[in-house]
């Protein structure tokens, strides 16, 4: 039979006689009197109301819990049929928009020569004249772009010809936008925008600098101080290189860095001018 | 120089109820905790932790040893008991005082300073010995359980038992030796 190593008295070595003289330092755990009446209170207390408490607990945390996932699911839906919706108004909002902006568009000679009569030395043509430019003045500008969504959205089954949306915008009733200033005032920026937005069109998509050139350049002859003249002036000036004409891009390029020497398109005017000293 | 109490594991009488199991088996579970290294101020919850489990599962127990049972859920209570600690003591990386004062339980006001700092030191040394080697040390050498009623309370053979204990004297006398080379040469130095 092992013997403990504190009852032993001889040792085979120091550190074990040490060993078992801390051993024998310790008592074995007698609990306090108290302490087994104080627990079993303890248990009975919780014996009694416990169980009935987390059941309660559990059980009316269920229907909480699915109350609560079927509230989000719920406000999730009800929200996306609220986005769909403000979508849908924001889309109807802008067909329409964009009709009227057509409209103003295919109306834009006739207003610049009845509200803008005699236009000011500052605002003459930015471009050195050419024969080729003065040609492309002469003839008729195309009808302005549409805008895809509108008459998507307005006929959703039907199929369109490629002459359908400018002859929509033709019938459409014509606006006296003379009738009050302030309707003016409503149709300038949106038909600054209409320029420029139809002169990018035809640059990039439709692979026309000239006539893009020449929207262009009548937006900067009527709105000199407008708010997208750098837009336009690096859109003349790319429409100017596509076509292969380096000197009005030169002269372009020096005009906007002249005007906006920290501009957006500041670094794409000194590429085309040339390194500046 | 303390005296050891002779545990008797008893039998409670059939049929079981929770009330004479309580009764029968309060002082061994408390035991038992210090056995596992439990600090005093925590035996008390630990124990009303094992009974609470206890109460929960007697009327699925249907087996002869029930201080093997007890002793069980008291192992796996003093496992979560140490994991918390564990992780309250995740960045001091320092054995806590609680556990340093875990072997104090049972003493008396009367202990001397040098007999508490034995207390702790003995209390350091075991924190760092494998849990089974350690519990086995301590219920045999200082609880007074026989290598029977441990083998039963641990259910391993006897055999187990004392190997276990066998390895757990020669890391105690190695920490011992350890410390005492340690504390020569701090008192060799000028």
């Amino acid at each position: 039979m092992t013997k403990r190593l504190r009852d032993m008295h001889e040792f085979a070595s120091r550190d074990e006689a040490e060993a078992a003289r801390l051993l024998r330092e310790l008592a074995p755990a007698i609990p306090p009197p108290a302490a087994e009446q104080r627990v079993y209170a303890r248990l009975g207390l919780q014996r009694q109301f416990t169980p009935r408490v987390m059941r309660l607990a559990v059980l009316a945390s269920g229907p909480v819990m699915v109350t609560a996932v079927l509230g989000a699911a719920l406000a999730m839906s009800f929200r996306h049929v609220a986005a769909e919706r403000r979508l849908s108004a924001t889309n109807a909002r802008v067909s329409h928009a964009s009709t009227k902006q057509l409209q103003v568009a295919a109306l834009a000679p006739p207003i610049r020569e009845r509200v803008a009569p005699e236009p000011t030395p500052a605002t003459q043509s930015p471009y050195p004249s050419t024969p080729e430019r003065e040609r492309a003045k002469a003839t008729p500008l195309p009808a302005p772009l549409p805008a895809p969504i509108a008459v998507r959205r307005k006929h959703p089954g039907a199929k369109l010809s490629a002459d359908e949306p400018a002859k929509a915008a033709v019938r459409l009733p014509a606006i006296d936008v003379t009738e009050s200033t302030a309707a003016h005032a409503a149709a300038a920026p949106a038909e600054e925008a209409l320029l420029v937005l139809t002169g990018l069109r035809l640059l990039r998509r439709d692979h026309d600098p000239t006539q893009a050139g020449v929207l262009l350049g009548r937006y900067l002859e009527r709105f000199p101080q407008g708010a997208l003249v750098q837009e336009a002036l690096a859109l003349a000036i790319e429409a100017s290189v596509v076509q292969g004409d380096g000197r009005a891009a030169a002269a372009l390029a020096e005009q906007y860095i002249e005007r906006f020497p920290s501009g957006r398109f500041s670094r794409f005017a000194h590429k085309v001018d040339g390194p500046r000293p | 120089m303390t005296q050891v109490m002779e545990p008797r594991l008893p039998a409670p009488p059939r049929p079981l109820s929770f009330e004479t199991v309580y009764h029968t088996y309060f002082q061994q579970v408390v035991r038992w905790m210090r056995a596992m290294m439990i600090p005093p101020a925590d035996i008390e919850d630990a124990a009303q932790e094992v009974f609470l489990v206890a109460q929960r599962k007697l009327s699925g127990f249907h087996g002869d040893n029930i201080a093997g049972w007890l002793y069980r859920i008291a192992d796996l209570t003093a496992r979560n008991y140490r994991r918390l600690a564990w992780f309250k003591h995740l960045f001091t990386r320092e054995p806590s005082d609680d556990v340093l004062d875990a072997l104090t339980m049972g003493s008396t006001p009367a202990v001397t300073l040098e007999q508490k700092e034995d207390q702790r030191a003995l209390a350091l040394m075991l924190s760092r010995m494998s849990v089974k080697r350690r519990e086995t040390l301590i219920m045999f050498e200082v609880e007074g359980y026989s290598g029977l009623e441990i083998a039963s309370l641990q259910g391993v053979p006897i055999k187990t038992v004392w190997t276990r204990l066998h390895h757990a004297r020669k890391d105690l006398v190695a920490m011992v030796a350890t410390a005492r080379r340690q504390c020569e040469r701090e008192a060799g130095k000028p």
